[in-house]
């Protein structure tokens, strides 16, 4: 019974395959799958047989009759295309295709798991943290006294009607610094930590600045984690990210929650180093601040410094969006405007 | 540097000066450094000026004039001064006016462009008084109490603020310390006698009065910064120096020098190991101590220690990791070697920490789904807030916002999206934009950041936003149900059972707060649901109250904890399926998907169930029977179907439509 099932599907299989008209096609599907069909009779022939070999060719019957009918199906469409045109015949390759809709990504978005990806390769974890803070953590864990110039450079916005568990009134994080200090007083080293997230500062609005903006903030600490590291690393992400031929500069600069403090400009990727008004004709464009974690930054939260040592770094990651892809203003990231969206 | 400019025969450098480096905020704090720099192979001093010292005998007038200050050392550590007889006022020389001008100083007469001068020189602000308007001979340094009048060198008068470190004389206050002198006791044509004074001010006091009064000086910066403690006499005797030799008179009181402590050098150590472990090069040793000489910090090496004396200009140099700075940076940060951290890849799992592949699998998945993604300001207005209806009392607000514009972090993602559609309107007919990022709610003492999702459609009707959130959920692998709701958005304030750590859960420390509305009035009445996983509420969707949009919001938070990353493969049906179309007749107040829950609930072999049609009261579904073990037979089909019908008609009144 099992052969006499195979050898109908070959035939029909054979059939269908010769078939050079559409109503020969039909006629074949008759002869075989209609009332008095060939395979309808081998069907019908399985309710005389032993109950015990039922299933066994029902299971075969029913994958023969699919495999025909596929087949069938597939010869269709092709007569059904090439039913008005000759083999041969004129055929506009440029007319435009039924392109299904594409959605965009955000060019942060973009940068961001490029970003990822590059540090987590070298071996570091993602972290996110809150925004909405208290002067603890933003400021004075990290180093900056209370009523000094140094938090002049990062003008608070203070909340209203939120405070934290002394009565003062939060505010909204500067700087992702604030997650180094949550993370640490949490955990021992060693570790390394990526800090992407928004931050606010006081400040008007023009083409290169915003009084909300994105950094992305980095930190290792270990047995051995030297400041030559601290260049090694910083070196190693602008050539992942800006390209191989990118170079970095390295100058000292001063941070309240580092020691020795190193500021980083790479080549301007606009102008590639010549000068233009991107990095006002300097050739270079300053990325990021960053050097070795104070030691009263690490005894704040319970690091032994003469044990542990490691850095911080933190880059403006707005400003990485736009030196990337070559955008003029910041405020366009923030633009919810389809034509910059759907430009990625 | 920030700039060079040209001036004549002369250059201009225009420096930026970390707040910690005020000893670079004086010409000769600069040479100081610059001699640093360029000492590579031999060490480099810096001349400063020559000064005799004030006690010296060839200067000092026959009488002595009489002067009481009664100083606070915790408003003035240190106060210096010095009385000068017989002066004549005049303009001051060219070359004294010329160097003010190039430094953007206004040159006024010569005891007050000197006292500029040597500031902008040795980095001490000096003030002169004169001295017959300092009435009873008596100085007072203390507190502004708040509210007294005072008018400044400039002409201005001002209401002093509180705790101020003023000086006052027996009967009124003639200086605002630190900040401007005061027009009652400033040097003019007529002066004929001076009091100079050299002072260390407290920083906090100076910046604090400085802020509230909106004023500040070239002095007032210096003060916040810190000033040398240890030069005022040098200071007041170079100011000294150059009065008599410009303005003629002599010395006519010993100097004054009032403090409680010495203000010498200190002693600072560094270790050679801990240098090299820090900055992970071999420097030389005698490297090391030719650039710590040359820094003026005099090393006196002690088999692998290397102490040093900070002169006391250099109020930055306190630990050992400062001079660490003050080698590499003099070494050169750009002849280190550049490597990568050695050491093992630290596997633990941190605290707070993001899982990204959740979020950009859910970021793509909208991609595909046709949406772009947009990233909008946290920052809104309170206008903005009426877009979804939200109560600006129950918003977060910023106490000083840069603008009315941006006043309040946004309550929903919605916000922002809505804006966007007519903004986007302009340039194009369809509009897809989704955003993943944080909402912000209050709700009496608490306060939470909840990640969302959130996207909004236009043209959309219900069911294409609906539709996508069943094609965003079937790509995600979790199974959802929809239910009418009048409540919009799910609080952020409920703990989600098993919570991981996070600042969410932290801040709710276990109460359960109710829904919150917000949201509310951006969606139609009737036609919104709750998407619900299992039992939780994981979102909104409905058609938005403005003409043809669609939108939806889902809690991230709870999605991640919610999504399984585990498929379990189901095996091919070994027998075809028999499927049939069936009609029913129900009330229309019955929800379909309640319907085919209840078909479903009947039997196993009921696998599929496709709504098709709905008219009136009469529903057309397609079931779909299988059964994994044998071929069903029309007759079994029949009776499941009678069942299933009866089942129906119990729990919903159902017939069957002929």
């Amino acid at each position: 019974m099992r052969e006499e099932f195979l050898q109908v599907k070959n035939e029909a299989l054979a059939l269908i395959i010769d078939a050079s008209q559409r109503n020969e096609l039909e006629e074949i599907k008759i002869q075989f799958l209609g009332k008095k069909g060939k395979f309808t009779a081998l069907l019908k022939s399985i309710s005389s047989l032993p109950l015990n070999v039922r299933p066994q060719l029902g299971l075969l019957a029913n994958e023969v009759k699919t495999t025909i009918e596929e087949a069938f199906a597939r010869r269709a469409l092709e007569f059904s295309r090439g039913a008005e045109e000759e083999e041969g015949a004129w055929f506009d390759v440029t007319l435009p295709g039924k392109k299904p809709k594409l959605g965009h990504l955000h060019p942060q978005t973009l940068v961001l798991y490029e970003i990822i990806d590059i540090f987590k390769s070298i071996g570091y974890q993602i972290a996110d943290g809150p925004e909405i803070e208290s002067d603890y953590y933003n400021f004075e864990a990290l180093n900056f006294p209370k009523d000094h110039p140094a938090r002049d450079v990062q003008q608070t916005l203070t909340l209203a009607d939120i405070f934290d568990k002394n009565g003062q009134p939060l505010m909204l994080r500067t700087q992702t610094s604030n997650m180094q200090i949550r993370i640490m007083e949490k955990i021992k080293p060693p570790f390394r930590v990526l800090v992407p997230g928004k931050v606010y500062r006081y400040e008007q609005v023009d083409a290169s600045h915003g009084f909300e903006f994105w950094q992305f903030e980095g930190f290792a600490v270990d047995k051995n984690i030297s400041l030559s590291d601290l260049f090694g690393t910083l070196e190693y992400f602008a050539k992942q990210f800006l390209g191989q031929e990118t170079n970095i500069r390295f100058t000292c600069h001063n941070f309240p929650f580092t020691e020795p403090s190193v500021e980083a400009f790479v080549t301007c990727s606009a102008c590639k180093g010549k000068g233009c008004s991107f990095c006002k004709r300097t050739g270079w464009v300053e990325v990021v601040g960053s050097g070795m974690i104070h030691p009263n930054v690490l005894k704040n939260v319970g690091i032994d410094s003469k044990t542990w040592q490691g850095f911080a770094f933190g880059f403006g990651m707005s400003r990485m969006v736009t030196l990337k892809y070559q955008m003029d203003d910041l405020r366009l990231l923030t633009n919810p405007d389809l034509r910059i969206l759907e430009q990625f | 540097m920030e700039a060079i400019h040209k001036k004549e025969d002369d250059i201009i450098l225009e420096l930026e000066i970390t707040p910690n480096r005020p000893d670079l905020l004086s010409i000769v704090g600069v040479a100081h450094e610059v001699a640093a720099m360029q000492s590579l192979n031999q060490i480099i001093q810096v001349k400063l000026p020559i000064v005799k010292p004030i006690a010296s005998a060839n200067w000092r007038t026959k009488k002595k004039l009489p002067i009481t200050i009664k100083n606070n050392f915790s408003l003035s550590q240190r106060f210096t001064a010095v009385i000068i007889d017989n002066v004549i006022i005049k303009q001051s020389p060219m070359w004294l006016a010329d160097r003010l001008l190039k430094l953007g100083q206004r040159p006024i007469n010569n005891i007050v462009d000197i006292t500029n001068y040597v500031m902008f020189e040795l980095g001490n602000p000096i003030h002169a008084f004169d001295y017959d308007k300092i009435r009873g001979h008596t100085m007072i340094i203390h507190q502004s109490l708040g509210g007294e009048k005072f008018t400044t060198v400039d002409g201005i008068s001002y209401h002093l603020p509180k705790n101020a470190i003023v000086i006052s004389d027996k009967e009124r206050i003639i200086d605002l310390a630190g900040i401007k002198g005061g027009q009652n006791s400033g040097i003019t044509e007529a002066t004929k006698r001076i009091v100079l004074t050299v002072a260390v001010d407290n920083p906090i006091l100076i910046r604090r009065a400085s802020q509230t009064l909106k004023l500040s000086s070239e002095a007032s910066k210096i003060f916040e910064r810190g000033v040398d403690k240890g030069a005022t006499p040098f200071v007041l005797a170079r100011a000294v120096n150059l009065i008599v030799k410009l303005a003629g008179g002599g010395v006519a009181s010993d100097m004054i020098d009032l403090k409680k402590e010495k203000f010498n050098p200190w002693e600072v150590s560094v270790s050679l190991e801990r240098l090299t472990k820090l900055l992970g090069i071999n420097i030389d040793e005698k490297k090391v101590i030719k650039i710590l000489t040359s820094l003026n910090l005099s090393p006196k090496k002690n088999g692998g220690i290397i102490k040093t004396t900070i002169p006391t200009y250099r109020n930055d140099l306190k630990i050992e990791e400062d001079l660490i700075e003050e080698v590499a940076r003099i070494y050169g940060y750009n002849k280190f070697p550049k490597t990568l951290p050695q050491g093992q890849t630290p596997i633990t799992p941190i605290p707070y920490q993001k899982d990204t592949r959740a979020e950009s699998n859910i970021k793509q998945i909208m991609q595909s789904l046709g949406f772009s993604e947009a990233n909008t300001y946290s920052l809104v207005g309170k206008q903005d807030l009426a877009l979804v209806g939200e109560n600006p009392q129950k918003s977060i607000e910023v106490a000083n916002p840069v603008s009315d514009e941006f006043a309040f972090l946004r309550p929903s993602l919605l916000v922002n999206l809505l804006k966007a559609i007519p903004l986007n309107i302009k340039y194009t007919q369809n509009i897809a934009l989704f955003e993943l990022g944080k909402a912000y709610q209050k709700d009496d003492k608490n306060w939470a950041e909840a990640t969302t999702l959130a996207a909004v459609l236009f043209p959309a009707d219900y069911f294409a936003i609906k539709g996508i959130v069943e094609a965003l959920f079937e790509a995600l692998n979790l199974s959802i149900r929809f239910r009418p709701s009048n409540a919009s958005f799910l609080s952020p304030f409920a703990p989600l059972s098993g919570a991981s750590e996070g600042f969410r859960s932290r801040r709710n420390e276990g109460r359960r707060y109710p829904d919150r509305e917000v949201g509310g009035a951006s969606y139609h009445k009737t036609k919104r649901a709750a998407i619900l996983a299992g039992k939780e509420k994981v979102g909104v969707v409905g058609e938005g109250l403005k003409n043809s949009v669609g939108c939806f919001e889902l809690d991230f938070d709870k999605l991640q904890m919610l999504i399984s990353k585990t498929y379990v493969f189901k095996p091919l049906p070994k027998y075809p399926p028999l499927i049939e179309d069936v009609s029913i007749i129900v009330d229309r107040e019955v929800l379909t998907s309640d319907l085919i829950e209840e078909m479903k609930t009947e039997t196993p072999l009921l696998t599929k169930v496709d709504f098709l049609d709905i008219f009136e009261n009469s529903r057309t579904f397609r079931l779909t029977f299988q059964d994994p073990k044998k071929n069903l037979i029309g007759s079994e089909v029949a009776n499941i179907r009678k069942q299933i019908l009866n089942r129906l008609k119990k729990k919903f009144n159902v017939i069957l439509k002929d």
